[in-house]
């Protein structure tokens, strides 16, 4: 059902021209080379170690594995990762 | 690096985690917006950093998710004050030199003068401490534009002048030129008169009518070209006088009278082989002059070779060697007297030839009056003539009388 509705509003959102970040909620990651992870519109966090963090969005977790991770930064909207990165795996 | 200041001038705190969900912890600090930023996780400690007005809003926080935040190390200006608050007195005189170092840097120590070869240092220092320029000014108050005008302005010989302020010194550069006399051109109507009696040796005219030729004989003050000309019609009638500017070349011979005198007698010094130091210390544009009371009773004369100088923070010391002499009357020999008259003479002869005099003859003699010796005599000679009178409304100006009225206007 949760699947469907992401899907109706990404669809809507792709009719109206608009970023699907602002209907369906969409996390926006973007990566300075291997080292440096933003991601935005992100729910919390649900597991931090050194190699792995785990981030909650609105249309599933992130997996972000590596090594020696930091947080940087994390605000209501957006975090920055950094360190190692190794692989970036969605899942619901 | 704005940011980081400003978080070192608010001070933060550096903080270690310790408890079973820090991701929670974690959450609720973003929830309740209490800003951590480099968040490390190093074996299941976590570190970060916070602002102090956060941490003390922390323990809600840290009560509901069972965790421990443990100061470990405070970082910033309120800090940093606290741990100096013992030290009150050190801290003060520490800002105290600062700002004098700071005002300091500010003023001009000293002033520097480059290329100065007819003119002295001292005279360029007089003329810029007239000019408000002088030492322990605050550099900020010398316009060195306006200074290198006032110069060029002032000296006419000193043909570039460059002032550059240094740190803190102010540096003039200046490049001496030898430039020609200024011909003045004459604009207003103008005759040309004799400056001295004599003979007219040539005459040739520009511009003006021609009073003498060459032969006469002219006195002081006579007019030699006139500025007026007549302006005549065809019927030979003078219709008017217009006023002109006289131009031409004009020889003169004349007899130039020479007396130069010289006393035989001086003062000359006996050096009585003492010697003693007097100190002298230059603060701003005073000198303060620290001797004993013997330099007032006797005579002492300063040994130039023998000046020590000393350059400190603020001014300068010279150590001025001085030697003790008795003044005593003496007299020239004769001989000498004659010499030097003789290069008086040459040095005359030669300031009027660069004027493009001629020189013919020269009769001068050197004898003695009395205690002096004098040199006198005449020199004939041919002079050019370059005076100017201005010529008077009176002189050309026709007025004639209204027949009708009887008014001379």
């Amino acid at each position: 059902m949760k699947q469907r509705t992401i899907e109706i509003m990404e669809g809507l959102s792709e009719t109206m021209k608009l970023p699907s970040d602002i209907l369906a909620g969409a996390p926006l990651l973007s990566m300075v080379g291997q080292r440096q992870l933003f991601i935005e519109n992100y729910k919390g966090i649900i597991e931090y170690t050194q190699d792995c963090i785990r981030v909650q969005t609105k249309i599933g977790r992130i997996h972000v594995e590596g090594k020696r991770l930091n947080i940087e930064y994390y605000t209501v909207d957006d975090m920055k990762i950094t360190g190692y990165i190794t692989t970036i795996q969605f899942c619901e | 690096m704005a940011q980081s200041i400003i978080r070192w001038l608010n001070g933060y705190l550096f903080v270690e985690l310790k408890g079973s969900s820090p991701e929670r912890f974690l959450n609720l600090c973003r929830m309740r917006e209490l800003y951590t930023w480099n968040i490390n996780c190093d074996k299941n400690q976590y570190k970060f950093y916070m602002n102090i007005k956060d941490y003390k809003e922390l323990r809600p926080v840290a009560r509901k998710t069972k965790t421990v935040p443990r100061i470990k190390r405070r970082i910033g200006l309120p800090f940093y004050l606290n741990r100096i608050k013992s030290r009150v007195g050190f801290m003060t005189g520490f800002l105290c030199f600062l700002c004098l170092v700071l005002f300091m840097s500010k003023l001009i120590w000293s002033i520097e003068v480059k290329g100065q070869y007819t003119h002295t240092k001292e005279e360029l220092m007089k003329y810029m401490y007239q000019n408000g320029i002088h030492q322990l000014i605050l550099s900020k108050k010398v316009n060195c534009l306006a200074l290198e005008e006032s110069i060029r302005k002032e000296y006419q010989d000193i043909g570039w002048v460059s002032a550059q302020i240094d740190g803190t010194k102010l540096i003039v550069r200046i490049k001496e030129t030898n430039m020609p006399k200024l011909y003045v051109q004459q604009t207003t109507p103008v005759h040309i008169v004799a400056d001295r009696d004599g003979t007219i040796v040539s005459i040739v005219t520009r511009k003006g009518t021609p009073l003498v030729k060459a032969g006469d004989e002219v006195k002081a003050g006579d007019i030699l070209i006139s500025g007026v000309v007549d302006i005549v019609g065809d019927n030979q009638i003078l219709l008017r006088k217009d006023p002109v500017v006289a131009d031409g070349d004009i020889m003169l011979n004349t007899q130039y009278e020479y007396q130069y005198k010289k006393s035989l007698k001086y003062i000359g010094k006996d050096y009585t082989g003492k010697l003693a130091k007097e100190i002298r210390i230059f603060v701003k544009d005073k000198e303060i002059i620290l001797n004993t009371p013997e330099f007032l009773t006797k005579n002492w004369e300063n040994t130039s070779e023998l000046v020590e100088m000393k350059e400190t923070l603020f001014g300068n010391i010279d150590l001025v060697t001085k030697r003790e002499y008795i003044a005593t009357q003496k007299l020239y020999s004769i001989e000498d007297v004659k010499a030097y008259l003789t290069i008086k003479l040459k040095k005359y002869i030669q300031e009027i030839t660069e004027k493009g005099v001629i020189i013919h003859s020269i009769n001068v003699k050197i004898n003695r009056i009395g205690t002096n010796m004098v040199a006198s005599g005449t020199l004939n000679v041919t002079q050019p003539v370059t005076t100017y009178r201005k010529i008077l409304d009176s002189e050309w100006r026709n007025t004639e009388n209204n027949e009708h009225s009887g008014n001379d206007n």
